[in-house]
């Protein structure tokens, strides 16, 4: 009866997760609402544009995918090298067009951001819930992946996969708790550069 | 790894997020900000509204609230007494009462989260009966939304007998 409610549980939470990522996914949109009230027209633009490329969900490029594609090309053009062949790299149109569109419209962002002094106290509200959401959503999702591995492995606690349950963690704190709480052992040595606690910068 | 450890790696994961939440909130209200600052420069707002968003920005400040919730509860309820009155009011206020209630919302959510993983680990080897075990994790919710995926995955329980809509709008 205990697997019963543990396979229940995990459906509720996988329920409840997506629920959360919609909610934060709504309050963005008001806040990017909010925002047009006092930004230029162009700013909001480019700002509305970031965010539809950066959370898009109808597309497969998502920034994960994009820098996986990236980092494709980078593993392409070392194997023809190693080789001593020519460089050609295979670049999905695609996939391309999205990597392009998303580093452009990063880039015209730090470009706003540098030309007007004060933008970057406006842009803050819009800047900080998309980081909110972008984080929410990689840690209902790290929730959501362990779970569902736990139930693939019938919640035979000696037969999880925890190599791959680490590799989800994606910031120190993350992954300081997994390896405190979850797996009662010292985490490993922080990396210099590793994310901050708090993913709000602005 | 025992699934109860995992179990608590994902509270405190909720929690760290419900504390991320409340960051997002005072961005929220930093917004109010620069509308008065900036909304005469790029909008024709008119001086009712400007007055208005003065008088929000300075209640704001002395709001005192024990916790996220209360806090989004008094937010709120200031910002509907300002609201209603004219329709230029209304669509500057309204997307910030919906974004302060949608951060209340994730908030709740946490907790509930937390609270239903605890009585899970709390009841899953005492209860016996699936439809017993979904009404105990019922009772740690706040929200309707909560209680209809509760529902949609263990059958026999108990419908919703109150209106749904935590949200105005």
């Amino acid at each position: 009866m205990s697997k019963e409610m543990d396979k229940a549980l995990v459906q509720i939470i996988e329920g409840i997760t997506q629920l959360i990522c919609q909610t934060s996914a709504n309050c963005t949109k008001e806040v990017l609402k909010i925002a047009e009230s006092y930004l230029e027209k162009n700013t909001h633009q480019t700002l509305e544009d970031f965010y539809a490329l950066y959370f898009s969900q109808k597309t497969e490029d998502d920034k994960n995918q994009i820098n996986n594609e990236v980092d494709d090309l980078m593993n392409q053009a070392q194997a023809s090298m190693a080789k001593g062949e020519t460089v050609e790299l295979q670049v999905d149109p695609e996939k391309e067009k999205n990597r392009l569109a998303l580093s452009a419209v990063q880039k015209e962002l730090e470009g706003l951001i540098t030309l007007e002094k004060d933008l970057r106290n406006k842009l803050a509200p819009v800047l900080s819930s998309m980081q909110f959401e972008d984080a929410l959503r990689q840690r209902m999702e790290h929730i959501e992946f362990g779970w569902k591995h736990l139930s693939e492995k019938n919640f035979d606690e000696s037969s999880y996969d925890l190599e791959l349950l680490k590799s989800q963690m994606s910031s120190t704190e993350e992954t300081a708790s997994f390896y405190k709480i979850a797996l009662n052992e010292e985490p490993p040595p922080e990396d210099e550069g590793a994310q901050k606690s708090s993913v709000l910068l602005f | 790894m025992k699934t109860k450890d995992f179990a608590g790696f994902c509270e405190d994961s909720f929690q760290w997020c419900k504390q991320e939440s409340e960051g997002a909130t005072t961005s929220i209200l930093d917004a109010i900000q620069n509308i008065s600052d900036n909304a005469e420069r790029v909008s024709s707002m008119s001086d009712d509204v400007l007055d208005a968003l003065g008088k929000i920005k300075e209640k704001i400040e002395n709001i005192e609230a024990e916790n996220q919730s209360d806090r989004i509860e008094h937010l709120t309820n200031l910002l509907k007494n300002f609201s209603q009155n004219t329709k230029s009011i209304d669509d500057v206020i309204n997307p910030i009462i919906r974004a302060l209630q949608f951060q209340d919302r994730i908030s709740q959510n946490m907790d509930n989260s937390c609270r239903i993983l605890k009585a899970w680990a709390e009841n899953k080897d005492k209860v016996s009966d699936i439809t017993e075990f979904g009404k105990i994790l019922l009772k740690n919710t706040t929200m309707a939304e909560e209680r209809d995926i509760i529902r949609s995955i263990i059958p026999g329980l108990p419908e919703e007998e109150e209106k749904k809509g935590a949200l105005l709008f």
